[in-house]
């Protein structure tokens, strides 16, 4: 054994057996990663072996670290490159994810309403079925063979006939292309009613709604005038739930965590598991639209909501003792870090899918890089509008200067700190969060609020590895996220 | 070696042991808690100041120069792996042209790890061979013509890129993906 030094094997490090890796330390032990996610800790000693190639030949962790890639002079390179290519698969795709705006208008008036929402009256801002029709043309020239339509808004309800139409033609379109065609309802759901529920289930649609915990709770955040807004979401969650149960398509519930949060981690998954919920998404504030306004009354620190994501995470963990309930962020990362699968989630992926992976119809035809880059444009800034539904090409939106710009600042290669990062291999940027806190594409990471929320999450979910009774847990919450294929 | 002007702390690194890039990287990792202000003060002298942005923002010398150390080693480790990452992703970016027989993995010339000084840190040469198969498949890339701009195809529209092919062709590649 080597005697050791501040941080093993830096004088000594052995070229010819050390491949590639990014490392932390953690307490008494390391933990490694390479560009595959394979990751192994490693104590003091074992980590001054690896990096001073000191390491037993024989030895049951030498032949786990070549495995996986660790050790240069025995790697595999065409499984490097095979599962490389299957961790990035989404390269080669295209924009699948195609977000519509129908309408600006809601008749909520919710606290953090990231879409800067306009009241019910404002019928200039619905989108017409002129040019609902060019977007779905737009949509379904989109290179990726597989599509999804999400309907957004303000509350995409309000705009009925064209969600139907949009719905209507985008399965008939796509009887000729021949994708797999998914399309998601965002909606508070208050507006449904039978014969809008009939049709939506019948075309197969997925519903996505927000719930933010108990009726206290919620209808402090999210304020429907003379009514609960809870009462009248859940009325119609459980309905959905009910005819949607056994189906491919489902409904789904998202969580938005305010301050007034912070403070209740159980109730909120306690009222998901009551709901039967599959499993809660604890998603952080961003900082724009009318949450950028009031963030001195319902915003936190990275820390703060790093101290509610541990404590709901690991209630999380005791339900799990008896029922299978997954956290989706959590999950998001496990399948970067326990498989070669990614599971594309556009915010996580180096480069992110801002133009590449997604695009932003806004109701006047407006095309934006993501939904993100289209809600700035309600805080009048039109940095990320990369062209017309009305002009130009599918070409010229995605092969935009803004989209050429936004792909290299989010590949983590280009970033100082992310690049050397440990946890590089499962995470992601998104240049229009960095836009809007830091004025910057490109981001600071030692300051950026998303970067402490992010490392936070992956450190609890790490130590949480070192457990392997943990790891059977989230396998089996990957397990649920493969049930779910294409219609 | 660590000096205090003030609330500013100042500390010398010897330049021939820490290469200038861990010193910098080192450093941006403390621009949360403090101002920094890298010079060059003499051939083999570089100094780092840190002036902290608030109360409780003190940046211990002791725990920058546990990061030196990180941020070194991560470079050498990265120096010294650059062909090889290269390699990989370049294969994986196109595959379908690589040839199947892989040359051996090179460990480089064995070398006594007590003589090499870390601030000379270069990339590990790699085989000949595997140098010239990677600079191959660089040169295909560049050379691809029209798909320069766009060798995935990202930008072409579904119906023109499939359009000249049998319908089956399409499904099967829409499968695919």
């Amino acid at each position: 054994m080597k005697a050791s030094t501040a941080v093993p094997g830096v004088a000594r490090s052995h070229q010819a057996q050390t491949g590639f890796f990014r490392f932390c330390r953690r307490g008494n032990r390391y933990l490694i990663t390479n560009d595959l996610g394979r990751y192994h800790f490693l104590t003091r000693e074992e980590f001054s072996d690896f990096t001073s190639g000191a390491l037993d030949q024989s030895s049951v962790l030498y032949g786990r670290l070549a495995k996986d890639g660790f050790i240069r002079d025995r790697m595999d390179f065409e499984t490097q490159a095979s599962a490389w290519r299957s961790r990035n698969r989404f390269l080669w795709q295209g924009p699948s994810l195609h977000i519509v705006v129908v309408t600006l208008r809601c008749n909520h008036h919710c606290l953090y309403c990231q879409a800067n929402a306009v009241v019910m009256k404002d019928r200039n801002c619905d989108m017409s079925l002129e040019t609902a029709e060019k977007v779905v043309d737009r949509i379904f020239e989109a290179s990726s063979p597989s599509i999804t339509i999400e309907f957004q808004g303000g509350e995409p309800l309000v705009n009925w006939p064209v969600v139907k139409f949009i719905v209507t033609q985008a399965r008939r379109k796509n009887r000729k292309a021949k994708k797999a065609l998914w399309i998601n309802l965002v909606s508070n759901l208050s507006l449904l009613d039978d014969a809008k529920i009939d049709f939506l289930l019948k075309h197969q649609v997925n519903f996505c709604t927000s719930l933010d915990g108990p009726a206290d709770l919620h209808d402090r955040n999210r304020i429907l005038p003379g009514r609960s807004s809870h009462a009248e979401t859940l009325r119609q969650y459980k309905k959905i739930y009910r005819k949607t149960r056994r189906k491919m398509f489902r409904i789904e519930a998202l969580l938005t965590v305010t301050r007034a949060s912070l403070a209740r981690p159980k109730d909120i998954i306690d009222e998901y598991v009551r709901l039967g919920a599959r499993g809660v998404f604890l998603r952080s504030l961003s900082p724009l639209g009318l949450a950028r306004g009031v963030w001195d009354k319902i915003g936190y620190t990275a820390e703060e909501f790093l101290d509610f994501y541990r404590r709901a995470f690991d209630y999380i963990l005791e339900i799990n003792q008896r029922t299978v309930f997954f956290e989706q962020t959590a999950r998001i990362f496990l399948a970067k870090i326990l498989t070669d699968n990614d599971p594309n989630f556009l915010d996580l992926r180096s480069p992110c899918g801002a133009g590449i992976g997604q695009i932003a119809y806004n109701f006047d035809g407006g095309i934006y890089s993501c939904d993100e880059g289209r809600m700035l444009s309600r805080m009048d800034d039109e940095t990320f509008r990369i062209g017309d539904v009305r002009q130009g090409s599918y070409r010229d939106s995605v092969g935009h200067p803004v989209i050429r710009a936004v792909a290299v600042a989010s590949c983590l290669d280009n970033q100082v700190v992310c690049s050397q990062c440990v946890y590089k291999p499962y995470c992601g940027v998104c240049p229009v969060h960095c836009y809007a806190e830091q004025g910057d594409i490109m981001g600071r990471m030692p300051t950026h609020t998303r970067c402490r929320i992010q490392k936070g999450i992956l450190d609890h979910l790490f130590s949480k590895l070192e457990d392997a009774k943990n790891e059977q847990v989230f396998r089996q919450w990957l397990r649920r996220a493969e049930e779910r294929s294409a219609c | 070696m660590a000096a205090k002007n003030g609330n500013v702390i100042q500390i010398s690194i010897d330049a021939a042991v820490y290469p200038l890039e861990a010193i910098q990287a080192a450093a941006y990792t403390f621009t949360d808690r403090a101002y920094v202000r890298i010079v060059r003060k003499m051939k083999n002298t570089t100094v780092v100041s840190f002036k902290p942005k608030g109360p409780g923002s003190a940046v211990l010398s002791d725990e920058f120069h546990n990061e030196l150390l990180h941020e070194a080693l991560r470079l050498r480790v990265s120096q010294s792996n650059q062909k090889i990452r290269e390699y990989i992703v370049t294969k994986a970016l196109v595959s379908s042209q690589v040839p199947s027989a892989m040359p051996p993995a090179s460990g480089g010339e064995e070398s006594c790890p007590a003589c090499e000084s870390q601030s000379k840190a270069q990339p590990t040469p790699v085989d000949a061979g595997l140098e010239k198969e990677i600079e191959d498949l660089l040169s295909k890339i560049e050379k691809s013509g029209s798909k320069k701009d766009d060798p995935l195809g990202i930008t072409i529209p579904w119906e023109k890129k499939y359009k000249a092919q049998p319908k089956s062709m399409r499904a099967e590649k829409a499968k695919r993906g």
